[in-house]
Formats: C-alpha cells, sequence, structure tokens
C-alpha cells in the first residue's frame, strides 16, 4: 500500500483557521498562529487556501548541520530541536513558505504529519484537508470537478468520513 | 499555576496627550465579570460621569475580545466594541466576528481603550509590545476597503487585521459601525461614529504572543466534545449550507417577517428574496470566522446592471428584511447593492433600512415633502429609493443628513404625529424580527440594555416559536413546547428573563450567538459545556450555575449604568403601533401586543426590580454588586429594599 499522503481542496476552504489552532495547540500547548505549522491565506475579494507542507525535502538539503531526517513510516521530513541552531535557512529553502521559525523558541518548526494522523484533517469542517494514499487524493481530486467544490448550496461535500 | 484564555493585559491609550498605558488584567475581576466584555461594562460605570457626551471626548471606547476569542472554541472570532451611544445615550455593547478580537488577544491584549481625542486624524498600530499613535494620512474620507489597503501599505505589513471606519463613522452618522475584516461589523448602536468622533480611522493589530491553556488535555477533550455537539447540531446545515438569508422564509412562514414598516407579519412575494434566490443567483462563496465550524458568512456578487456590486460579505437575514420586505422592495441586485455600500461606507444595515423606510412613511404622511427630499418622491417597493438614499445617508447629502441622526432625533424634528410612527425602543432602531408575531421579542426589545435589539439575548431563535430551549431548563427556562408565539403569559417574562442572562454569558465570554442555540441540550454550545472548557483555559473551577449568575450580574450592571442616565420604566415601553394596531396578511393577522405593561410587571418582578425598573438594593447585593449600589444611592438614585 502506498504511503499516504496530505492533500486539499482549496475551493471548500472557508477560511476558519481551525486547521491552524489545532496545530498550534497540539504542537505547543498554547494557541498561537504563529506557532502553526500549516497556514491559512486569506486576501479579498475572496480567497482562502490551506498552505501545507508537501514533504518535499528542500529543506533537508538546506540544512547545514543535517538536523532533519525523512520518518521512514510517514515519509515526513522531521526536524531534530535539539541540533537546530536556528540559522534560518530551511526557511529559505522552503518554496510555500510553511518553514518558519518559531516565534517562541525560535526553533525552525514544520510539519511531521503528526506521526501519520494529522491533527488538522480530523478537525476541518469543510472536508478541505484528506490524508489519502496518493491515488485516492487524484480521485478525489477528479470528482471535485463536478460540483464537489461547491461550498455553498446544500450538498455536502464529497470525502473522506469525518474523524472526530 | 497558568491563567489561560487571557491575554492578561489591558491597553489604555490616550489620544489627547498620547499616553499609552500598559494594565495588568485583575483576575479577580475577569472571573467576577467573565472576562472582556463583561469588564468593559465594568470600566465605563466606573469612568464615566453620567450624562457625558457620547459624541464627546470624554467618552470612551472600548474594544474587547472576550477569553474565548483566539482560542479553538467554536465562534471564538468574536469581539465587541462596549461604549456609550450616541443614537441611545445609553450603554452600548456591538459585537462583530471575524479575525480582529483574535489577534488582538494574539498581540497580547485583552482589551484596548481609547481615551480622549486626537487632534488630526489618526490610527493606531498595535504589534505585540509595539504600540503607535499614527497619522491617518490618505486613509481618512476613503471607503473601508481601499483605507484597509493603503493602511496595510503604510505599515508594510499585510497580516495586520483592522477595525475600521469609514466614511459614515467620521461623518459621526447616528448608526455608523465598526468594520474589521472588510465585512464584519460591530454594527448597531452607533459604535463607528464613537470611533469616529476621536479622529480615530483604524485601530490595526498584529500578534505572535500565545494564548496559554491550564490543563490542555482537559481543554482538548472539551473542545472535541464542543466540536461535535455544534456539528451534530440541526441548525447545523442552515448557517453552513444556507447562512441567515434563510430565515426570510421560515419567518414569513410564521408570518413574524416585519413587512411594509411593520404593518405586516407577511410578504407576499418574499420568494423574490428567498435564500434559494440569493443562492442560485447571487452567491459566489461561504466564509467562516476564526474557529468556526459553521462558515455562515456569505459573499455575494451582482455581475452587471444598475446594481452591480463587487464580491463581498452579505446580505445577511436582517439586511435583506430591513431592505427588502420592510420597505417592500423585492429586488435583491439592490438590497445587495445598497449592503455593499453599508459595508464599504460602515454602516448599520438594520438601521439605515429602518431609516429609510420610516422616511417613506413620513412622506405618504406629508411630514416630509419634495421640498426636504429635493424633488424626490419617496415611494414603498422603489429600488432606486433605497440605494439613493442609503449613498446619502452615508455621505449625509441632501435629506441623508436628517437621518443619519436617527429615529428619535429625525422625529422630534419633524414634529407632530411623527414619534407615533417611530419603531424604536431607547432611540434604537427595529430589527427584523416582529414583536407582534413572536411576544416574548416584544418583551425583550424593551427590556435589552441596549434598546430594540434581537441578538443580546440568548439566540435559541425565540423558544415558544421555534421550540427549541438549547439546555436551558437547568437555568429556569419554561418548557416552549406548550407556549404559542403569541400568548402573553408570565412565562413569556420568564423566557425573556433566562434568555438575557443565559445570553450575556456567551456575549461576555466572546463566542458566536449562533452556536450556542440548539432544540435541547444535547447538541449545540451549552452553559455546561462553556463551563467546562472554561475551567480547562483558565484553571477556575467556574460551574455552569456561576456562569449564569455572573450573565445575571453584567446585566443588572448593564442596567445600572443606564438608571444613572435615567432611564425608567417609561424608557421600556415598547412602539405605539406595536401596542394599538393590528398586523395585517398573512399567518399572524390581527395580532398585537395587548397586555404589555402587565408583562413588564411580571418582568420587573422576576428580575428583582421595583415597579420604576429600578433593581433593589437586595438584588444588587445579592449579585455582589455593593459597589455599584453604594454608588448610585450615592448619586441620589433611592434603591428600594
Ligand atoms: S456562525 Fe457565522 S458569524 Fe458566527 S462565527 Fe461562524 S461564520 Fe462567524
Amino acid at each position: 500500500m502506498a504511503q499516504k499522503i496530505l492533500a486539499v481542496h482549496p475551493e471548500r476552504c472557508t477560511g476558519c483557521e481551525k486547521c491552524v489552532l489545532w496545530c498550534s495547540f497540539i504542537k505547543s500547548k498554547v494557541f498561537n498562529p504563529a506557532r502553526s505549522r500549516i497556514h491559512v491565506i486569506r486576501s479579498e475579494p475572496y480567497v482562502d487556501i490551506p498552505m501545507i507542507c508537501i514533504q518535499c525535502g528542500l529543506c533537508m538539503d538546506a540544512c547545514p548541520i543535517k538536523a532533519m531526517n525523512r520518518n521512514p513510516k510517514t515519509n515526513a521530513v522531521v526536524i531534530d530541536e535539539e541540533k537546530c541552531t536556528s540559522c534560518g535557512r530551511c526557511v529559505t529553502a522552503c518554496p510555500y513558505g510553511v518553514l518558519t521559525l518559531d516565534p517562541v523558541t525560535g526553533k525552525a518548526i514544520k510539519c511531521d504529519l503528526c506521526g501519520g494522523d494529522p491533527e488538522c484533517v480530523k478537525h476541518c469542517p469543510k472536508k478541505v484537508l484528506y490524508y489519502v494514499e496518493p491515488n485516492k487524493a487524484a480521485y478525489l481530486r477528479r470528482l471535485m470537478e463536478y460540483g464537489g467544490a461547491i461550498s455553498i448550496g446544500r450538498k455536502e461535500p464529497i470525502g473522506p468520513p469525518e474523524r472526530l | 499555576m497558568v491563567l489561560g484564555g487571557f491575554a492578561g493585559t489591558i491597553l489604555r491609550i490616550n489620544l489627547k496627550n498620547k499616553k499609552i498605558i500598559k494594565e495588568p488584567l485583575k483576575e479577580d475581576q475577569a472571573r467576577k465579570y467573565l472576562g472582556g466584555p463583561g469588564l468593559a461594562t465594568k470600566i465605563l460605570f466606573d469612568e464615566l460621569k453620567p450624562g457625558v457626551d457620547p459624541l464627546g471626548p470624554e467618552n470612551k471606547l472600548i474594544l474587547t475580545a472576550g477569553v474565548m476569542a483566539g482560542t479553538l472554541c467554536e465562534g471564538g472570532g468574536s469581539w465587541q466594541a462596549v461604549t456609550k451611544s450616541p443614537l441611545t445615550g445609553l450603554w452600548a455593547a456591538a459585537r462583530s466576528g471575524g479575525f480582529f478580537g483574535p489577534e488582538m488577544k494574539y498581540a497580547g491584549y485583552d482589551m484596548i481603550i481609547l481615551e480622549g481625542r486626537a487632534e488630526k486624524p489618526c490610527y493606531l498600530w498595535v504589534c505585540n509590545d509595539l504600540v503607535e499613535i499614527r497619522d491617518a494620512g490618505d486613509a481618512w474620507g476613503k471607503p473601508v476597503p481601499e483605507a484597509e489597503a493603503i493602511i496595510k501599505e503604510d505599515l508594510g505589513e499585510y497580516q495586520a487585521r483592522l477595525a475600521i471606519v469609514g466614511p459614515a463613522g467620521e461623518k459621526l452618522v447616528r448608526f455608523a459601525a465598526i468594520m474589521n475584516d472588510l465585512c464584519r461589523a460591530a454594527g448597531r448602536c452607533g459604535v463607528g461614529a464613537v470611533m469616529g468622533s476621536k479622529n480615530v480611522k483604524a485601530v490595526a493589530v498584529r500578534g505572535t504572543k500565545d494564548i496559554k491553556v491550564n490543563d490542555p488535555e482537559t481543554c482538548r477533550k472539551a473542545l472535541i466534545e464542543i466540536e461535535k455537539a455544534v456539528r451534530n447540531n440541526p441548525l447545523y446545515a442552515l448557517y453552513a449550507y444556507e447562512g441567515t438569508p434563510a430565515y426570510t422564509g421560515s419567518l414569513n412562514a410564521f408570518g413574524a417577517l416585519p413587512t411594509w414598516h411593520d404593518r405586516s407579519g407577511y410578504f407576499d412575494r418574499w420568494e423574490n428574496v428567498s435564500v434559494e434566490k440569493l443562492r442560485r443567483n447571487y452567491l459566489v462563496k461561504a466564509r467562516a470566522c476564526q474557529a468556526c465550524s459553521y462558515g455562515c458568512e456569505r459573499y455575494s456578487e451582482i455581475k452587471s446592471g444598475p446594481y452591480r456590486s463587487p464580491p463581498m460579505g452579505g446580505p445577511e437575514y436582517e439586511t435583506i428584511d430591513l431592505m427588502g420586505p420592510y420597505l417592500r422592495i423585492d429586488n435583491l441586485e439592490a438590497i445587495t447593492r445598497a449592503s455593499y455600500l453599508c459595508n464599504i461606507y460602515g454602516m448599520d444595515t438594520i438601521s439605515t433600512g429602518y431609516m429609510i423606510a420610516f422616511a417613506v412613511e413620513c412622506f405618504e404622511k406629508g411630514l416630509i415633502t419634495l421640498k426636504e427630499t429635493e424633488g424626490m418622491r419617496l415611494s414603498w417597493g422603489d429600488p432606486e429609493v433605497l440605494v439613493d438614499l442609503t449613498e446619502k445617508i452615508a455621505t449625509r447629502q441632501g435629506i441623508g443628513d436628517l437621518l443619519a441622526e436617527g429615529v428619535v432625533r429625525v422625529a422630534e424634528k419633524l414634529g407632530k404625529n411623527a414619534m407615533d410612527l417611530a419603531l424604536h425602543v431607547k432611540g434604537l432602531e427595529q430589527p427584523g424580527h416582529s414583536p407582534r408575531a413572536i411576544k416574548e421579542m416584544a418583551l425583550q426589545y424593551g427590556t435589552c440594555n441596549r434598546g430594540a435589539c434581537h441578538i443580546r439575548y440568548h439566540w435559541v431563535g425565540n423558544p415558544s416559536m421555534f421550540k427549541a430551549t438549547s439546555g436551558m431548563e437547568a437555568y429556569g427556562l419554561p418548557d416552549p413546547s406548550n407556549i404559542s408565539p403569541l400568548d402573553e403569559s408570565k412565562e413569556k417574562a420568564k423566557i425573556v428573563v433566562v434568555c438575557q442572562n443565559c445570553g450575556n454569558v456567551h456575549e461576555a465570554l466572546g463566542t458566536c450567538l449562533f452556536h450556542t442555540s440548539s432544540p435541547n441540550g444535547e447538541t449545540g454550545l451549552t452553559i455546561k459545556r462553556f463551563a467546562i472548557l472554561l475551567s480547562a483555559l483558565t484553571g477556575w473551577e467556574i460551574n455552569d450555575q456561576e456562569l449564569v449568575k455572573a450573565g445575571e450580574r453584567l446585566f443588572n450592571l448593564e442596567r445600572a449604568f443606564n438608571i444613572r442616565e435615567g432611564v425608567r420604566r417609561k424608557d421600556d415601553i415598547i412602539a405605539k403601533r406595536w401596542r394599538t394596531e393590528k398586523l395585517l396578511n398573512g399567518p399572524t393577522e390581527g395580532a398585537v401586543v395587548e397586555n404589555y405593561e402587565r408583562m413588564l410587571d411580571w418582568y420587573y418582578e422576576l428580575r428583582g426590580w421595583d415597579s420604576e425598573g429600578v433593581p433593589r438594593k437586595s438584588k444588587l447585593l445579592e449579585l455582589e454588586l455593593d459597589e455599584v449600589a453604594t454608588h448610585l444611592e450615592n448619586s441620589g438614585i433611592s434603591l428600594k429594599e
């Protein structure tokens, strides 16, 4: 079975930032969007897009002291906080702007897929985020093309069942 | 022990001498008044002398977010503007959603108190520990979206969140709103005019600080429980897929949709302004405030035609009613356009719609003539009148200058029997819920501390109409299943008292009212669930009974503020039309509020107030408002035992 991936249907996003707050709460035990590993772009007239880490690993190559490793089980790139020197090179390397330095600890923070059970996915009210096998993700993407994108209208969005 | 939930600091900015003071939030005060919005009322009570001019420099404007704001509590995107209203001259609080409130807390502040008046137009920049008063420059005079862009450009900070006034606020339109996140509004009671009178264009905030949690594990469990309860709520589908415009159809079916300057509760052409029509033709997107599972905000766009309007939030139910059926208008495009104008000028859509209806009726009765309207005929059902007058009011041109003063001042000026036509309580214009079709609404309008208001009581959507309780039986709410909406029994007084007390809990904690309503206690954000979450956040051991008690305390504190300003029984009496004229057409034809005074007597009795509506001393002491009681007595108000 192929390794699951984190994917998004931004069309459905209402911009509520639940994913952002759950991320900061689970990882840092506080509420602070600046300490989240997922971010939501909200701009006008009506753009809401969750920006996620796709685990591409460019940060891994940029880190001068090799403080990052790929977790073989989840395929996620994970930072060793002990080693991190807060130099910020990984931040420069990240093409999506989702790797940041924690404003409180100063260490680099990034999505580690919560060890294979991403918290953001569990709490998204509109089924924007999902954690599935790549081919399932592709299938869901195709489904979006006929109407799943409509976040208004009575239709319940198609997608993986809610897991709370 | 960490005191979680709160940001911990109160920011006080004196605009005149540019003094900036940061005070620590006192824990005992925060608990007694449930944090931000409640405490703001206390501060206002302590610091404002009775009789100050709401638009003068002595008035204070407090922007505040409750303890739940910025946390994951459903509806935690809320914040409030608390001040003395230029419309009613009394205590006022206006709630808004979006992201401004949470951001203020991430910057480290539970409330921002604005005092005095700036010499020149300015805006405030609050970024973590940095607080600056900056020149408003070109932003002054500009509509909200443009001004917001100018300010963000000036700061070079695009992640800032702004509470901002439009031209209506600058021009002191008495029902101007404070806008945030472009189309979220702290709308009622003219809080925007207060900000404008202080020469403040905007408050921009940005923060990267933590909101701490006392007991993360219990908090996590409580949040999951709340999330489940809200998503299993039967109302979820309504708010998520239709938004508030869904109420147009349902209230009309009950005969409770104020129509034709509230002469009727039924609009025959309601289908033209229904949610179906809106959704099919104009909606472009649903959006949410922070941490909200519903996402009730609707973005709509009119692509072409005379009422072309760019994508913008709205129109909400209240807007649709007051700018549609209330004026006998069934043109959704014009309504959307007018809603758009209110957003960019920063104005309350309810009061704006109301004032236009009032003008039309006065024109019909000859109280306003072609001379005042500069040749414009004001008639029912004319979308031109709606759009034109909205623009005129916002910019105070022509007759708009008069209408911008609010219904009481206009009626006084017009003289004759104009006052009999004015549908308001304490100076706040009627919103879109018929007090004759739902009798608890009549009593709510009369006794709400900010005037004729439909939301500052627990939003179970009128218990007797929707037969919903939200689990408030535990606090004395009578079983609504056998009570008719038209009934005027003592039960109605009970309903209003319990709903107002419980409603003040979520207002003070800083969440949205829509999550708290549900058919019963099983789903929805009930007071019990609030108590568990609040305890986990703060480390207090607080239960639901204590919360409801605090809600009652706040209600009495607000009342005490108004009592000091001279409010008595006479001010709690609702408009003449509601008490004497029968509703026309529809399912509620013939309904009228017959026994208002008797309901009011029952209400006072249940509240522990005397026959003039002044809280008894014993009541104030029971609620630990000893200071307030002493203060009132010292200012010459005799309190009955
Ligand atoms: S229900 Fe609507 S107003 Fe309330 S928090 Fe959600 S989006 Fe905002």
